[in-house]
């Protein structure tokens, strides 16, 4: 009778991201027995903090790859916040002030994607293409190319304090931000309408959803999540770098994409997406206790990349085999009914 | 009984192809069951059938996209195993399909070679491939220049290509599928002309189309496919095109329709004098409980015009009324709360999210009623499921299938659902019923004038005659974005009334 949910809701959320999972044992099996230091409380604490910002702008990644689009631009984004808050600070500005000043500058370059991409059908990959080499631009000038230093003890605890002593504050932040965005993934009509637009825009459009606004608010809801990478990144390096964001949507992107989604939209979830931030950080930081080169890192982070994303295709296929067999056994039987 | 004379002919000599007892099953569908179908060298034998009869699948399968689950294939007597797009050419099999595979960017010269271009040394060699393109187009006197672009040419011109693509490969089978659904009287001839010409050099053609008046002028032999099965194989000029039609259509279609029910007189919803600039000057009106059909040609306007009530497309003029009252329609989202719903014309591409599973697509109009602040309403949810799943008998194993791996009927029924959900007191359905079996097509026709009998007002956009003359109280004829004809009386409508104010136009 109720067969709208067959398995349990924690059951059906660990299969659906078993790779991932099964990629976290693994290399978590791996890394303890390697070294005594990786499983110990204060290794997991700092690798949480080492992907918090990743996970924080993957978060918004995931909004735009679900839309079938992509934000090119968080990287820059990032380090225009970052750099106009430490300026803020600097110039006299309250502090909580000049932070929110920072995150909201994010929110206006996503809104200005978000409103280009929807309402221009310009493809996304191009316009954020463009607002990353404006907004890389723009930091470059505010600094004149040199970090800005900024130690008001207000700001940098959002980059270096602990809550009861124990939690990095970005972490909480994480967290926080990640409960509220699966939230709106998951439960409200907005993360429902993301889901119809990326898996079929033309049905969306003929469902009578409001294409352009989902688009919009996706697009500006990624560029609020980098102002608030570039803040919490400027806090955590005492300074806002015009460089500091750097590549940091290639990150973004491997993250949401080893967390299960699909680059032509549709499928993914940002409960997969934190998942592949951690599997990125787990793996940096096993590299790290290893002593090993950054560039073995990079080759290891393409290596698990291709076997998530193979693994998940193959998940895939599988399932789908599994369903049209039972369709087509239930039609086998139908048949039989009427001969 | 005409079912033994295809397998005496096929003893005679010269036989190119043979099929024997090929079957093959989709989820919920058995497209082909037991088919057999042979050609000879220089002849012309017709694949006829309905819609969902069975054809495409043929085609697929010679084609080599398909893997039929059982049967043989012999090719010059020889039985060859399975087929892949590749080996299916090497055996000299080549379909002309009903959309053209040229790319529109390129010459024509390098469209006949795309795939095989003449190198020396790893280098095209852009004279021979010239060379070599013109020969070819001369061979089948076609006068086309190869260094054309292809986009600049017509669609008969085009289709021209194919075929002497298809011929430079060697090709002795030629399949065709509905050649001539978009060309030109003069093209027809043209095409008929190299028909007649491949056939000299004994090349065989399988000629799929809906329309039996052609047959006369080129088809050797006919098969018939009806659900999938082998009907009857036939000298065309042994019988009747009325035993032909008999054929196709078999014993069911009597019982294939309900009977119509008598519709209120009350006007539910009328449009007059809508334009959008693809339909202009459009004026009709809906009764409570009617079923109004609206036929017309492909490009006739039928899908832009219900795009244009629905708030798809952008109306300039005219106004919408719903029971005397006059609607603003912008959006979609503002005709549903109008209670007005569309079944779009092509489901996979406009009416399902097929990544996503049943529940979530029948709940796609309806979500912002069924989540309250966050909070999804479940048992509002699977009530309304199960409801829809019990009234339209949707097969499926559970509500987390995914869309795409439902048969065509079962999907029709989801988008159905989907729609309905919104309760709607004007219903649009654009073309409901395209490939979809005729079991399903039966049942569809079931629902449609249930709920007309409930006091529904709908609205039935169909290329398919027998539909809209069985289903529909009155029936709007269309073309070049006008209505030509409003047929108010019931029994004025008939297949030959139809059609003749279809291509009668606008010369009324």
């Amino acid at each position: 009778m109720n067969n709208l949910k067959t398995k349990s809701g924690v059951v059906n959320y660990f299969s659906k991201y078993l790779g991932v999972y099964a990629f976290l044992c693994i290399m978590v099996i791996g890394m303890t027995m390697i070294s005594d230091k990786f499983l110990t409380v204060s290794n997991v604490l700092n690798i949480l903090r080492q992907i918090s910002v990743n996970a924080i702008i993957a978060f918004g990644m995931t909004y735009c790859i679900l839309l079938g689009g992509i934000d090119l631009s968080v990287g820059a984004v990032i380090c225009v916040s970052g750099v106009l808050t430490a300026l803020m600070i600097n110039a006299g500005v309250n502090v909580y002030a000049a932070m929110l000043g920072g995150i909201l500058t994010g929110s206006v370059a996503g809104m200005f994607n978000g409103a280009l991409i929807s309402r221009t059908g310009i493809p996304a990959f191009v316009v954020t293409l463009c607002s990353q080499s404006i907004c890389n631009g723009l930091a470059y000038i505010i600094t004149t190319g040199k970090p800005i230093a900024c130690n008001n003890e207000t700001f940098t605890v959002f980059g270096n304090g602990y809550i009861a002593n124990a939690i990095p504050v970005p972490v909480v932040i994480m967290l926080i931000i990640f409960a509220l965005v699966l939230f709106l993934l998951v439960k409200t009509t907005f993360g429902k309408y993301i889901y119809a637009i990326g898996g079929n825009r033309d049905c969306a459009r003929y469902a009578g959803i409001n294409i352009e606004r989902v688009e919009t608010l996706a697009y500006t809801l990624s560029g609020t999540l980098a102002g608030v990478a570039g803040v919490i990144l400027a806090a955590r390096m005492y300074s806002g770098q015009p460089n500091a964001g750097d590549g940091y949507e290639l990150n973004a992107i491997a993250a949401t994409v080893i967390g299960g989604a699909s680059m032509t939209g549709g499928i993914g979830s940002v409960a997969g997406t934190i998942l592949g931030a951690l599997v990125i950080g787990i793996m940096n930081n096993g590299l790290n206790l290893m002593k090993a080169q950054y560039y073995y890192q990079t080759i290891a982070k393409g290596v698990v990349i291709l076997a998530a994303v193979l693994l998940d295709t193959y998940k895939r296929k599988m399932e789908s085999r599994r369903q049209l067999e039972a369709a087509a056994r239930m039609a086998e039987k139908d048949s039989g009914k009427t001969d | 009984m005409t079912a033994g004379m295809g397998k005496e002919d096929a003893m005679e000599e010269g036989l190119l192809f043979r099929a024997k007892g090929i079957s093959k099953s989709f989820p919920g569908v058995k497209a082909l069951q037991n088919v057999d179908f042979d050609l000879k060298a220089g002849e012309v034998h017709a694949l006829l059938g309905e819609n969902g009869a069975g054809k495409s699948t043929f085609i697929k399968i010679l084609g080599g996209s398909y893997r039929p689950d059982a049967g043989s294939i012999e090719i010059d007597g020889k039985v060859v195993g399975q087929m892949s797009i590749q080996s299916s050419r090497n055996y000299g099999i080549s379909v002309v399909h009903q959309e053209l595979c040229l790319a529109p960017n390129m010459r024509v010269y390098e469209n006949i070679l795309l795939g095989r271009e003449l190198k020396r040394m790893g280098i095209c060699w852009e004279k021979e491939m010239i060379a070599y393109a013109a020969q070819a187009l001369e061979h089948l006197n076609l006068k086309i220049d190869p260094l054309e672009m292809t986009d600049k040419l017509s669609t008969g011109k085009r289709q021209m290509i194919e075929i002497a693509k298809a011929v430079s490969y060697g090709a002795r089978i030629i399949v065709m599928d509905e050649p001539t659904s978009s060309l030109s009287e003069n093209e027809v001839d043209a095409l008929f002309e190299t028909i007649y010409m491949l056939k000299k050099r004994g090349v065989g053609i399988i000629y799929i189309s809906h329309r039996l008046e052609e047959l006369a002028t080129i088809a050797d032999r006919v098969t018939v496919l009806r659900d999938g099965q082998w009907v009857g194989t036939v000298n065309y000029h042994d019988v009747t095109r009325e035993e032909i039609i008999r054929m196709m259509v078999g014993r069911e279609m009597a019982d294939m329709y309900p009977s119509k029910q008598p519709c209120g007189k009350e006007v539910v919803f009328k449009v007059a004098g809508l334009a959008s600039g693809k339909v202009n000057d459009i004026s009709f009106e809906v009764r409570k409980g009617e079923i109004l059909g609206f036929f017309g040609l492909v490009g006739a306007g039928r899908t832009e015009l219900m795009d244009a009530v629905f708030g798809v497309d952008k109306v300039f003029s005219g106004t919408i009324e719903m029971e005397g009252k006059q609607l603003r329609i912008r959006s979609p989202r503002d005709a549903m709360e109008y209670n007005i719903a569309l079944v779009p014309e092509e489901r996979k591409r406009n009416g399902l999210v097929l990544i996503q599973d049943l529940a979530f697509n029948m709940s796609l109009c309806v979500y912002h009623k069924l989540i309250k602040r966050g909070r999804l309403d479940k048992k509002r949810q699977r009530d309304m499921l199960e409801y829809y799943k019990n009234k339209f008998q949707i097969k499926t194993p559970s509500f987390r299938q995914m869309a795409g791996n439902l048969s065509g009927g079962n999907q029709q029924k989801v988008v159905l659902s989907k729609e309905l959900s919104v309760n709607p007191r004007l219903l649009i359905l654009d073309e409901p019923t395209r490939g979809i079996d005729i079991g399903a097509k039966a049942e569809i026709y079931k629902i449609i004038s249930g709920l007309a009998a409930e006091g529904m007002s709908v609205i039935c956009v169909s290329s398919e005659l027998p539909e809209i003359v069985n289903l529909c109280h009155r029936v709007c004829v269309m073309s070049d974005g006008r209505i030509v004809k409003t047929i108010d009386r019931e029994e004025e409508i008939t297949q030959e009334r139809i059609m003749e104010y279809t291509l009668g136009g606008g010369h009324e």
